[in-house]
């Protein structure tokens, strides 16, 4: 079923605002890891942990699963499909990875955070230097990672590289079938043409 | 020479045209998943290899897995 313009319209501006946002709370994340990984202050290091934690929950995980639903409406409300071009179910199955990734990844960041909140008061140096135990590797691998993954989802829901799946072309084939069944010499010609025009609005 | 139109010219057309037939896999799409393989394969080589890599759930084989365990609170 394909949504009406006006809701296409909507339904497009949404899942903009999650996936861009997504992407941009992710750039934060991984300066807070930066800035974690290279600090030698001990209030600072905490602090990153903190609020990686709370940028996680907070911003990242809820954008990316409206990025993920707001995704899987338009592919389905629109006559570009789940499963008919490469480039959507390309895009589907890296933000899926991405959202379990993060989702798997997240309690360990809050471990390490409640592990930074308790560590108050103690030095980088001091006595209490074993509470920084692992919190000063940082976390660089998985927001860099991530951000290359959202990256290419993002090049790939710009340029749109052609090529259909067997399913696509089968229900391609399908559709015109049956829209140029006993169709005249001009109707013909726009029916086969409105397969181009159909996918040209986005 | 000129190209042949691609199909028959719509005065000859009796309203059924060749369907194209199936194509395959476009290259790019062959060159991401090799990328992807590749990836894939180097991560699981440095997990194997028991390469940490942040505060994940996930440890190398052999080690503790499951939760990574809580930092021992200092005692005043």
């Amino acid at each position: 079923m394909t949504m009406p313009p006006a809701l296409r319209k909507v339904a497009l501006a949404t899942h903009l605002l999650f996936s861009v946002g997504w992407i941009g709370a992710v750039v934060a994340y991984l300066v807070l890891s930066v800035a974690a990984v290279t600090t030698q202050d001990a209030p600072t290091l905490r602090a990153t942990w903190i609020a990686m934690d709370l940028t996680g929950w907070y911003a990242i995980v809820p954008l990316a699963l409206g990025s993920l639903v707001t995704g899987v409406v338009m592919a389905l409300g629109t006559k570009w499909g789940l499963f008919r071009h490469y480039w959507v179910l390309i895009s589907f199955v890296l933000t899926v990875l991405a959202a379990v990734v993060l989702l798997l990844h997240m309690p360990g960041v809050s471990v390490l955070a409640d592990a930074a909140r308790e560590a108050e008061g103690a030095g980088l140096d001091g006595p209490g230097k074993h509470l920084y135990t692992r919190l000063d590797d940082g976390d660089l691998l998985h927001p860099a990672l991530g951000l290359v993954v959202l990256l290419a989802i993002q090049v790939l829901n710009v340029y749109k590289p052609q090529g259909m799946t067997r399913y696509g072309q089968r229900k391609q084939a399908e559709e015109r079938a049956a829209r140029c069944s006993g169709a005249s010499t001009r109707t013909s010609e726009e029916c086969f043409s409105r397969d181009a025009a159909e996918l040209c609005w986005n | 020479m000129a190209e042949p139109p691609p199909y028959p010219e719509p005065a000859d057309d009796s309203g059924v045209r060749p369907t194209p037939g199936p194509t395959g896999m476009p290259r790019w799409v062959k060159v991401f998943i090799v990328v992807a393989i590749v990836l894939v394969l180097a991560l699981l080589v440095s997990w194997l290899l028991g390469v940490q890599h942040g505060p994940g759930l996930h440890s190398p084989p052999g080690g503790s897995g499951g939760q990574t365990a809580p930092l021992e609170v200092e005692q005043p």
